[in-house]
C-alpha cells in the first residue's frame, strides 16, 4: 500500500481532460486540489468530494475521487451526510458562488453552526458561469450581465465577513491565479478538524471582465507577510471589512477549534454508521414494551 | 343523536388544547389495552397550543376494533364550549360529566341524556393536586362507574410518570382515587354500562408513527433527519427518543431540503437513512427525489398527509397527496408509493421500503396520513420474525483499472448495478445528477441517454414483483366491493364487520402498493364485482383516477371526504347500506 501511496501523483486524480473556457480560474482550483491531496498523501479512493451545480461543479469529470454531483445550492447537507454515515473519510465540497452563498446559502449558515469536518471550496466568480453569466450574489454594485442591464442593485455579499459572524471556525481566501498559495490554504483547509471554508477568487474570463486575473493581481496581498494572526477575532473580522475593490486579502482570516457535528454523535463513538449497518433485523422486543 | 353500537363503549372527553386530554385518553387507552381489550385512540386538537377547542376519545371493544366512533357513550366536558361541541354525540341514554366547578348551572342537554356534575377542579384541589389533574380525576370516574379496576391505571401512570419524580405520580394516584371515591359516594343511578377486564394479552397499542419508527428501527435503519411537521413531528419525537439506543444519528435539522439531501449524503455514504415529513416538507424535498433516482442512491421517505393546499389543516387529515407523491419531481424514473393501511402494515412495510430501496437503489415513498400517523391503534405484538435485511448489489473489490472510475452505472437486465461504497479502495466513481455514462461522468450523448435512462426504468419490472398486490378482505357474494387505500382500510373494515352482523356482505380491496401500480391484478378481483365503491379521504377522487388509468375500470361511485376529518365505521356502514339496498 504504501507504495502505491509513494507512487501516485496529480495524474491519480484526474480522469477526463477539463472543457472549461481557456484561462478559465478553474483551471487553477483544480490543479490547486490535485496538488494539494499529493501532498497530504491522499488517494482518489480514500475521499469523497461533493460538487455543487455550475461551471465549478463540472470538475466531477474531470477528477478522481468518490464523487456526488448534487443539486445546485445543496451540497453541503449531502457532504454532511457522508461524514455522519462514515467520519473515517474525508469530504471536500466544491461549489460555486450561486450555488453556496446564493441558491444554498441557508446551507452555509447552518453547516458553518454544526461544523463537521468537511473542506468547502468556493469558486467566487461574481457570475452564474454555467447560465451564461448573470451576476451572482458577491457581483460588485453596478455589474452589468443580460439579466442586470443596468447594473447590479444589490450590496454585494462578503464571504469572509459572513462566515466570521457566523462563527465559522476556519475561514480563509485564496486566489484562483496563485496555485501554491492556494495549495497551502487548501491543506490547511483539509488538515483542520472542522468546517473549513476556502473562498476562491476565480476569474471567469468568459463573462467577469470586471474582476480579470490582472484587476486581482494589483489589489491581492498575503496575510501571512502582513503579520495577521489569525487566532484574532477582531484582526479578522477587520481585515474582511477592507474595501474589496482597492485591497484583497489572501489567507488564513480565523482558525480557531470546536467540537465538530461528527464527534458529537453518541451512535459514532465506537464506529462508523456504515460499519455499525446489521446484517440482519436487530431485537426490538424492548421497545415493543413500551406498547404493551 | 347517533345509534348506540353493540360492544363498543366510546368515551370522549372535551375541553381546549393544554387541558391533558391527549394524556387523558391515552392513559384511559392502555388501561382498555390492559384488560385484554381492543382499543382505538383518536385525539382532535386545533392548530395552536393552549386554548381552542380539543378533544380526546377512547374507543373500546372486547371485539376487534380498527378504528374510533361517533357516538359517545360517556362524554367529560371540561369546559361549556365541549358540552355545545359534542353533546350530540351522545348516544340515546347515554351520560355526560362535566366539569361543577367551570359550568356553574346545569347545561341544557336532551331529556335522555344523563348529566352528572362533578366538582373536578374540586376534587382535584382537595387532594392536594393540580387543577391540570382534573382530567385524571375524570379517568377515575369513569372506571368506577364502569366497574373496571382502576389499579390497572394506577400501575400505568407509575410506569409511565415515574421518570417525573414521586411527588408527581402520588398526585396522579390521589386523583384517581378522587374520582373512584366521587363515583362510589355520590353516583346513585346505575351506569348503563360496565367494562370488564378479559386476560392481558401482548397486543400493543401503538400510533403509525410509532410503529413506521420501529420498522425502520428492525430495518437496520442508521440515520433519521427530520424537520417539523405534523402529523409527521412525532416521528421525529420517537427517533430522538429511542434510535440513539438503536445506533442511529438522528438530527433535527434546518429545513426539509437539509433534511433529504443529507439523508442521500449517508445513503451514498452506504447506511440507511430515512427522512418524513408533511405535505409542505414533502414539497421542498421534491428535487431531491429525482436525485437520488438520477445517482441510483437508495433513499425512504415518509408523507404524513394532512389536508391542504399550502398550510391547510395542519392537525386534520387526508388523503390528498396521492397524485402529488406520484409524480413527485422531473422527468420518468421508477417511482415507488408504498401506502400502510394499518399500523401493522406500517410496521411491515418498512422493512420492505428499505429492502427495495436498496435492492433497487432508488428513491420509496411511504404515503401516511394523520388518521393513521397520529391515533392509536391496537394490534398484535410486532416482532422481527420473517423480516431479512437485503442490502442489495455493493460491490466489495477492485475490477476498475487502477487509474479509471469503476462502472458503477453498467448496463444490466434487471437494471440494477454493482454500487461501491465510498472508501472501498480502487472502486472510485461519480454519482451523477446529469445524465452519465457507467463511470457516472457527464454525458449528453443520444444512446447513452436511452441506455441509462432505460436502465433505471427497468427496476419497475423487478420492484412489481416484489411490492404486495391488491388485499382483499371480506366474504363476498360479488355484489359489492369497497376499493380503497391507505388508513380509510380501519373504518371500511369495521363498517363491513357492522354490516356482517346484519348479514349484509360486502368486501374490501385494499392496495398496500400504488406505484408500480398492481393493474392487472386489481383488474381482475374488480371483474368479479358487480359493483365497486371507491372511498377516499379527498375531494377529487384521486385514487379513482389512478384505478381508471392504470385497469381501464371507471368507477363511478366514489365516496370522497375532504373536510379534515377521518371516515368513521358506523356513517360509511350507512353509505354502505343503503347501496346494498339498491346494488345488492
Ligand atoms: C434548482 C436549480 N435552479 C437553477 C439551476 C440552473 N443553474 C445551473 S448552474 C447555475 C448557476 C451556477 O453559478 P455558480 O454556482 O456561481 O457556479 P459557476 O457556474 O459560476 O461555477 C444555475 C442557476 C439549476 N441547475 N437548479
Ligand atoms: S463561463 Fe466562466 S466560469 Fe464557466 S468555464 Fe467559462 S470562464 Fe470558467
Amino acid at each position: 500500500m504504501a507504495k502505491l501511496k509513494d507512487r501516485l501523483t496529480e495524474k491519480n486524480f484526474s480522469s477526463k481532460a477539463p472543457n472549461w473556457c481557456p484561462g478559465c480560474g478553474d483551471f487553477g482550483i483544480w490543479t490547486a486540489l490535485k496538488k494539494s491531496l499529493v501532498r497530504l498523501g491522499k488517494r482518489p479512493d480514500e475521499l469523497a468530494i461533493v460538487f455543487g451545480i455550475g461551471c465549478s461543479g463540472n470538475m466531477v469529470n474531470f477528477i478522481r475521487a468518490y464523487g456526488f454531483h448534487g443539486l445546485h445550492g445543496r451540497p453541503l447537507p449531502v457532504a454532511e451526510g457522508i461524514r455522519l454515515a462514515n467520519h473515517r473519510l474525508p469530504v471536500i465540497v466544491i461549489g460555486g458562488d450561486g450555488d453556496g452563498l446564493g441558491e444554498g446559502i441557508g446551507h452555509f449558515i447552518h453547516t458553518i453552526r454544526d461544523n463537521p469536518n468537511i473542506t468547502y471550496i468556493i469558486h467566487d466568480n461574481q457570475v452564474y458561469g454555467l447560465t451564461k453569466g448573470q451576476p451572482s450574489p458577491t457581483a460588485p454594485r453596478g455589474f452589468t450581465s443580460p439579466t442586470a442591464p443596468t447594473g447590479v442593485k444589490e450590496e454585494p455579499l462578503n464571504p469572509i465577513a459572513l462566515a466570521l459572524a457566523a462563527g465559522a471556525t476556519f475561514v480563509s481566501r485564496g486566489f484562483a491565479g496563485d496555485v501554491a498559495g492556494l495549495v497551502e490554504l487548501m491543506v490547511a483547509g483539509i488538515n483542520h478538524p472542522g468546517f473549513a471554508i476556502v473562498d476562491v477568487l476565480q476569474p471567469c474570463v468568459t463573462y467577469n471582465h470586471h474582476n480579470t486575473y490582472f484587476w486581482y493581481y494589483q489589489r491581492v496581498y498575503d496575510l501571512t507577510n502582513g503579520q495577521h494572526d489569525p487566532s484574532d477575532f477582531a484582526a479578522a473580522w477587520r481585515r474582511s471589512q477592507e474595501p474589496f475593490e482597492e485591497k484583497i486579502p489572501l489567507g488564513i482570516f480565523f482558525r480557531t477549534e470546536r467540537p465538530t457535528l461528527e464527534s458529537q454523535q453518541p451512535a459514532l463513538r465506537q464506529q462508523t454508521l456504515v460499519a455499525s449497518s446489521p446484517t440482519s433485523p436487530p431485537a426490538i422486543s424492548q421497545l415493543v414494551k413500551h406498547y404493551q | 343523536m347517533v345509534m348506540p353500537e353493540p360492544q363498543t363503549f366510546n368515551w370522549k372527553i372535551g375541553g381546549v388544547g393544554g387541558y391533558g386530554l391527549q394524556a387523558a385518553s391515552n392513559l384511559l387507552g392502555k388501561t382498555f389495552l390492559r384488560g385484554g381489550l381492543f382499543v382505538h385512540v383518536y385525539d382532535e386538537f386545533p392548530s395552536i397550543i393552549k386554548g381552542g377547542a380539543a378533544s380526546g376519545q377512547v374507543a373500546v371493544s372486547p371485539a376487534t376494533l380498527r378504528s374510533h366512533r361517533r357516538a359517545v357513550n360517556l362524554l367529560v366536558c371540561l369546559n361549556a364550549q365541549s358540552v355545545r361541541d359534542h353533546v350530540d354525540e351522545v348516544v340515546r341514554n347515554g351520560w355526560m360529566i362535566y366539569d361543577a366547578d367551570e359550568l356553574k348551572t346545569p347545561p341544557s342537554v336532551r331529556p335522555d341524556v344523563v348529566a352528572v356534575p362533578v366538582r373536578l377542579t374540586t376534587i382535584a384541589r382537595t387532594l392536594g393536586a393540580e387543577k391540570m389533574m382534573r382530567n385524571v380525576v375524570s379517568l377515575g370516574v369513569t372506571l368506577e362507574l364502569l366497574g373496571y379496576p382502576a389499579a390497572t391505571l394506577k400501575d400505568i401512570i407509575r410506569e409511565e410518570y415515574g421518570r417525573k419524580g414521586q411527588a408527581v405520580v402520588a398526585e396522579d394516584l390521589r386523583a384517581v382515587d378522587g374520582g373512584v371515591e366521587f363515583v362510589k359516594k355520590q353516583v346513585k343511578k346505575p351506569f348503563p354500562w360496565s367494562l370488564k377486564p378479559a386476560r392481558r394479552s401482548s397486543r400493543m397499542l401503538i400510533a403509525g408513527n410509532e410503529a413506521l419508527g420501529l420498522g425502520a428501527i428492525a430495518a437496520g435503519c442508521r440515520f433519521y433527519a427530520g424537520y417539523p411537521m405534523t402529523p409527521s413531528s412525532s416521528l421525529l419525537q420517537f427517533m430522538v427518543k429511542h434510535g440513539p439506543s438503536s445506533g442511529l444519528v438522528v438530527r433535527q435539522m434546518p429545513d426539509e431540503i437539509a433534511v433529504v439531501n443529507a439523508a442521500i449524503g449517508v445513503s451514498f455514504a452506504g447506511a440507511r437513512a430515512m427522512v418524513a415529513t408533511s405535505g409542505g416538507g414533502f414539497s421542498l424535498m421534491v428535487e431531491a427525489i429525482g436525485l437520488a433516482a438520477m445517482t441510483e442512491t437508495p433513499l425512504v421517505m415518509v408523507d404524513a398527509q394532512r389536508p391542504g393546499p399550502s398550510t391547510g389543516l395542519p392537525t386534520w387529515t387526508e388523503q390528498g397527496d396521492l397524485r402529488f407523491v406520484l409524480h413527485a419531481a422531473q422527468g420518468d424514473f421508477p417511482r415507488v408509493v408504498l401506502a400502510p393501511g394499518d399500523v401493522e402494515e406500517c410496521f411491515r412495510l418498512m422493512p420492505l421500503a428499505f429492502n427495495l430501496a436498496d435492492r433497487y437503489q432508488t428513491p420509496v415513498i411511504v404515503l401516511t396520513d394523520k388518521y393513521l400517523a397520529e391515533s392509536w391503534f391496537t394490534t398484535p405484538a410486532f416482532s422481527t420474525r420473517g423480516l431479512t435485511i437485503d442490502r442489495g448489489r455493493i460491490a466489495k473489490s477492485g475490477t476498475s483499472r487502477a487509474s479509471g472510475l469503476f462502472a458503477r452505472y453498467a448496463d444490466s437486465p434487471s437494471g440494477v448495478s454493482a454500487r461501491p461504497l465510498p472508501g472501498t479502495p480502487g472502486l472510485p466513481f461519480m454519482a451523477n445528477s446529469d445524465e452519465h455514462d457507467q463511470f457516472g461522468l457527464s454525458n449528453e450523448d443520444p444512446d447513452m441517454r436511452i441506455t441509462q435512462h432505460s436502465k433505471r426504468l427497468r427496476k419497475l419490472q423487478g420492484i412489481a414483483k416484489a411490492v404486495p398486490g391488491p388485499q382483499r378482505y371480506g366474504a363476498s357474494r360479488g355484489q359489492m366491493t369497497i376499493l380503497t387505500w391507505g388508513s380509510t382500510k380501519g373504518p371500511v373494515l369495521d363498517a363491513l364487520e357492522i354490516l356482517e352482523r346484519e348479514s349484509l356482505s360486502i368486501d374490501m380491496i385494499q392496495l398496500p402498493a400504488l406505484s408500480p401500480f398492481p393493474g392487472a391484478a386489481l383488474r381482475s378481483a374488480l371483474s368479479k364485482s358487480s359493483h365497486v365503491v371507491v372511498v377516499e379521504g379527498n375531494a377529487s377522487g384521486q385514487f379513482a383516477g389512478l384505478v381508471r388509468e392504470q385497469t381501464g375500470v371507471t368507477v363511478e361511485d366514489q365516496i370522497l371526504k375532504s373536510d379534515g376529518r377521518p371516515f368513521e365505521a358506523t356513517e360509511l356502514a350507512e353509505e354502505f347500506r343503503r347501496r346494498m339496498k339498491r346494488y345488492g
